[in-house]
């Protein structure tokens, strides 16, 4: 999911800089003082539970849980995936700085969608179909984009965007099985949580 | 891994005399500096000046050679594909497909623009833990919220990792083993939904408390950061150097 820096072309990375920052100035101003508590836990809970490395086939691989970081923050997705990005580029040395921007965006651009796309079915379809396409949609989503900002960095790229879509697919349905129980569990020990931080006063 | 981002454990042998925000300016300059060349004597320049600040950083070799491998695991992925797909002179075939020169040559780049980038990241943040990093980047003008939200984040990552490894610990003596099953999943979808729950109910009480003590959103900062002269020399010096690095080529080609 990472893209390091080098990789990219110059004008994906400044659309990748741009948009970011615009979806980020929105979220800012989406996020009331009294929330930012709620998105801070909620954010540093997801950067914990990135760290988990689950089985998957012979190798393992790391969750990022971004279809409900939508769901439950909305807008407020992209400050807080800026925020994971730029801490674990800068301390862990996981990605890169000038693509910071890119790797944000296909990120926090399906979150956003994806939140904004279910939040209003939350009520209407049921818990484990809800956490299934949230999860899964958003990777998805993710592995779209990441292939795009490859795919329009040049035709050495081709091969590599294709290869990183399908890699993503049986990543997007162990996400999706997994969001799927997530939300099934929230749902049943504290429904409110579903309302999302902006409910939240 | 986490204790990097919390606690500040290196010690500086030849610390670099600069305040955190313009550490943090000297790091993205590099950065965008890398990127955006492409001359070969550049980059060997900009490696050479990451490297300076590597050896001024007194990073143990083994940590930073551990920590620039794991990122190198995912860019050697990236470029896996791109000796393959670039059209040029055949340097070798591999089961028929066929290796070209500007391929490898394009990737090496890749890799090795990385490999900068990153060594001067962690070199010029070497001793700097993440709060003063997110007062750094609020003196550069980035938004308050966005700094008290990386400030609160950075905080709660090591408590919501305390609490993710008691309720794994309570899962493993009870005969747990992940493997690939839907037992698996599930149990560890219930474990990450009742991290949420937690961390909602843990939010809650912080808002209160932040409530009791007049919390108005302000951020409040421990010391105001000034540059003093010597300081804006020093950096005024490595700005002079990076951009003779990068004109470099443009220079000679006049």
């Amino acid at each position: 999911m990472h893209i390091a820096d080098g990789v990219l072309s110059t004008p994906v990375l400044v659309v990748g800089i741009a948009l970011s920052a615009i979806g980020t100035a929105i979220g800012l101003r989406k996020l009331q003082d009294a929330q930012i508590p709620f998105a801070a836990v909620l954010s540093a809970c997801f950067f914990v539970a990135s760290l988990i490395h689950f089985p998957l086939g012979p190798s393992s691989v790391h969750l990022v849980f971004s279809g409900i970081i939508g769901l439950l923050l909305g807008w407020v997705a992209f400050p807080v995936i800026l925020i994971a990005l730029i801490l674990q580029a800068v301390f862990f040395s996981f990605g890169g700085i000038v693509v910071l921007g890119v790797n944000c965006l296909n990120m926090a651009l399906p979150a956003v969608v994806i939140g904004l796309l279910l939040r209003p079915l939350r009520n209407k379809i049921s818990p484990r179909v809800l956490g299934f396409l949230a999860g899964s949609s958003a990777i998805v989503l993710t592995g779209t984009l990441v292939s795009l900002s490859l795919y329009l960095s040049g035709d050495a790229f081709v091969s590599t965007a294709n290869a990183v879509f399908i890699a993503n697919l049986p990543l997007a349905a162990l996400e999706g099985i997994i969001a799927s129980f997530v939300i099934v569990f929230i749902n049943k020990v504290k429904p409110e949580v579903l309302n999302g931080v902006q409910h939240h006063d | 891994m986490i204790d990097n981002l919390l606690v500040a454990k290196h010690s500086l042998t030849k610390p670099i005399r600069l305040a955190p925000k313009l550490k943090v300016l000297l790091f993205v300059l590099i950065a965008l500096a890398t990127v955006l060349s492409s001359a070969s004597v550049t980059l060997a320049g900009l490696c050479l000046y990451a490297g300076y600040f590597w050896r001024c950083s007194g990073l143990r070799f083994g940590y930073s050679f551990k920590r620039l491998m794991a990122m190198d695991v995912i860019v050697v992925f990236t470029v896996l594909l791109i000796p393959f797909s670039v059209q040029g002179e055949v340097l070798f075939t591999i089961a028929g497909f066929a290796v070209s020169v500007a391929g490898c040559e394009m990737a090496l780049i890749i890799i090795i623009k990385a490999n900068i980038v990153m060594l001067a990241v962690m070199s010029l943040t070497a001793g700097m833990d993440s709060t003063v990093f997110s007062q750094a980047l609020h003196d550069l003008g980035l938004p308050r919220r966005f700094s008290i939200l990386m400030q609160f984040t950075v905080r709660y990552i090591g408590v919501l990792h305390h609490e993710f490894t008691r309720l794994r610990q309570a899962m493993l003596v009870r005969g747990f083993k992940p493997c690939n099953s839907l037992h698996t999943w599930r149990s560890y979808g219930y474990l990450l939904g009742m991290l949420v729950v937690r961390s909602f109910d843990r939010a809650e009480r912080i808002l209160q408390a932040m409530k009791c003590r007049g919390f108005n959103g302000q951020f409040l900062i421990k010391q105001k950061s000034n540059i003093n002269r010597q300081q804006r020399l020093v950096f005024s010096g490595y700005l002079l150097v990076l951009a003779v690095i990068t004109a470099y080529p443009l220079l000679t080609a006049l």
